[in-house]
């Protein structure tokens, strides 16, 4: 991706609607460079944003650009665009190789080099063995992974995944993550859809995230979890002198509450988190007291996702 | 947020023609395995079979010329050849949308056009080879026992029926194409359409019949030269009386089919064009 543009992919005032359902209403977000998380729950209107961010229906109202480009109208774009669906539907009469080589070659890849490319895709997801079984065949892991394979076939710049890790075993989810992790590290785009928070998690700590058809919240976990100010983020400590600590800390700004958890453990609730945390250093210096540990307890995707839908 | 409208040079679709037929190749592929395909080589084996038993039972019935041209007018062109492009045309377009694999070359950089005619063609094609086994083990069969007319005009004879027939599989499965693209259940539409509009309406006099595909086809087979007194004769003036047909000269019916192949392929790929993928997949 090195010296590559960087992909901006826009929504603009987006909305959706079938008759009188309203989808999706007024979203504006953009995305860059880096693995993004799309969330939200069964209904929200996730999976009709993302088809709509992927070009694969047109939107009510507003617009949706890849580079400036509306990419449903502009098909030549998708030579950027990597799609993982989420249904498991495969055309059931071809064999693995013949669906990938089928794709590889419809992404725009030279003639000469689609069979290499695809024994390159065959070997990177583990399916050589199976290349010359038919889709009919393959276990929903196994869809997975072809479908995966797909996304990747033409090295795209931008990658749209919903849901890419149902029905992976334990292992093959594990290496998936990794990948996902390492595509956003080159530079690429990655928009990942998923209910599966502690999964997104691992990716990520970019998202986005739509409830009842609008977004919610459109940015890192932490400044996210930072803007909700009726739930004041909760910061454990451990001090070996855990009561002196409490004290210093209790008079200090954007300390909301102490409390002592046995001898060595602190728990702070604080309004600002970034704050608090930029200010803790100097706290520390100034009372000569040394912290050993600090963990946040609820910044984590669950409790962002908790505190803001109200679920 | 910021809202730049700079835009960045887009990149070319795939050509027509080199995505096309990738298409058309992996559809001949996914079309050639289906299991409907071995009910139509079955269907399509049945006026060989039938044939076969008027031969070896009634070897003096009728000449090879006479048979081909039946064959042809009342068990190819009104049955068989529909039916053919009911299995492989319907679900052309409709099967990808309904299964939702079309999302997997909806998002490769090729038009739709391209996608539409790559799956069309593919359709065709498969249409066509099995009719025209089909019709090449009729001619076979049709030769037992009248090896004496083997000649110019019953090769020639055979070719013309052949092209028809194969132009009808052409046009009819472009038009079960384009309803697929548009309609959620093609299939029944199609049958409807060569079971129910084509029968009913073949027969009417007065120009109605015209409104058919059944009749530019069979308006196009030609009738082997005979006299008025013998067998052929006999049945050719039987047929003519009960079926009431008013021919209309052989380039009108081919501009007809040419035209409804066209205007379907192209009212399909307009379907197909403004379509959405509100089926997740």
């Amino acid at each position: 991706m090195i010296g590559q543009p960087p992909v901006r992919l826009e929504a603009h005032e987006v909305g959706k609607w079938f008759g009188e359902v309203v989808a999706v209403g007024n979203c504006s977000l953009e995305v860059g460079r880096g693995v993004v998380g799309l969330l939200g729950q069964n209904g929200a209107g996730k999976t009709t944003l993302f088809k709509l961010l992927a070009g694969l229906i047109t939107p009510s109202r507003g617009r949706v650009l890849l580079d400036g480009h509306p990419l449903r109208s502009h098909v030549g774009l998708y030579r950027r665009v990597g799609f993982c669906p989420e249904s498991d539907a495969l055309p059931g009469w071809l064999t693995g190789r013949e669906f990938l080589h089928m794709l590889v070659r419809l992404a725009g890849v030279e003639r000469a080099r689609v069979r290499g490319r695809v024994d390159e895709l065959l070997e990177r997801f583990e399916l050589t063995d199976a290349a010359n079984r038919r889709l009919g065949g393959y276990s929903k892991g196994m869809r997975q992974k072809l479908k995966l394979a797909q996304a990747l076939a033409h090295d795209p710049d931008v990658l749209f995944m919903d849901e890419p890790l149902n029905g992976m075993d334990p292992v093959s989810r594990h290496q998936a993550i990794g990948a996902i992790r390492q595509l956003g590290e080159e530079g690429r785009t990655v928009l990942v859809s998923s209910h599966i928070l502690p999964e997104v998690e691992e990716m990520t700590r970019r998202i986005i995230l739509i409830h009842r058809s609008k977004v919610l919240a459109e940015g890192d976990v932490t400044e996210i979890r930072d803007l909700i100010p009726e739930y004041p983020t909760v910061v454990a400590l451990r001090c070996a002198r855990a009561r002196e600590l409490a004290a210093h800390l209790v008079r200090q700004e954007h300390v909301m509450g102490v409390e002592c958890e046995g001898d060595s453990r602190v728990i702070v609730r604080t309004e600002h988190a970034l704050a608090f945390y930029r200010a803790l250093p100097g706290w520390l210096l100034e009372s000569g007291l040394a912290v050993e540990e600090i963990h946040t307890l609820d910044d984590d995707l669950e409790s962002v996702f908790t505190y803001l839908t109200g679920d | 947020m910021n809202h730049t409208t700079e835009t960045v040079r887009i990149p070319a679709p795939l050509g027509d023609g080199v995505a096309s037929l990738a298409v058309a190749a992996a559809t001949w592929r996914e079309l050639a395995r289906r299991k409907r395909l071995l009910s139509l080589a079955f269907l399509l084996m049945l006026p060989v079979v039938l044939l076969l038993a008027v031969r070896i039972w009634y070897p003096d019935s009728a000449p090879a010329d006479v048979l081909l041209s039946l064959m042809a007018r009342y068990a190819y062109i009104p049955l068989l050849v529909p039916i053919t492009a009911i299995a492989v045309g319907a679900p052309a377009i409709s099967e990808p949308i309904a299964e939702g694999t079309l999302v997997y070359f909806w998002t490769r950089p090729l038009r739709r056009h391209a996608l539409y005619l790559g799956r069309v063609l593919a359709a065709a094609l498969v249409g066509g080879v099995m009719v025209l086994l089909s019709q090449t083990l009729v001619f076979t069969v049709a030769l037992f026992g009248w090896p004496q007319a083997i000649g110019f005009e019953l090769v020639r004879l055979h070719t013309e029926m052949t092209v028809v027939t194969l132009l009808g599989t052409v046009v009819y499965t472009a038009l079960f194409a384009a309803l697929g693209a548009g309609l959620k259940k093609p299939m029944i539409a199609a049958i409807l359409f060569a079971f129910l509009w084509e029968p009913a309406v073949v027969d009417i006099p007065q120009r109605i019949q015209e409104w058919t595909l059944q009749f530019h086809l069979q308006n196009l087979v030609h009738w082997p030269d005979t006299g008025a007194a013998d067998l052929r004769g006999f049945i050719e003036n039987l047929l003519n009386q009960a079926l009431a047909r008013e021919p209309v000269p052989a380039w009108q019916s081919v501009l007809v089919l040419i035209s409804v192949g066209v205007v379907t392929t192209l009212g399909g790929v307009l379907l197909l064009r403004t379509r959405q993928l509100d089926k997740q997949g």
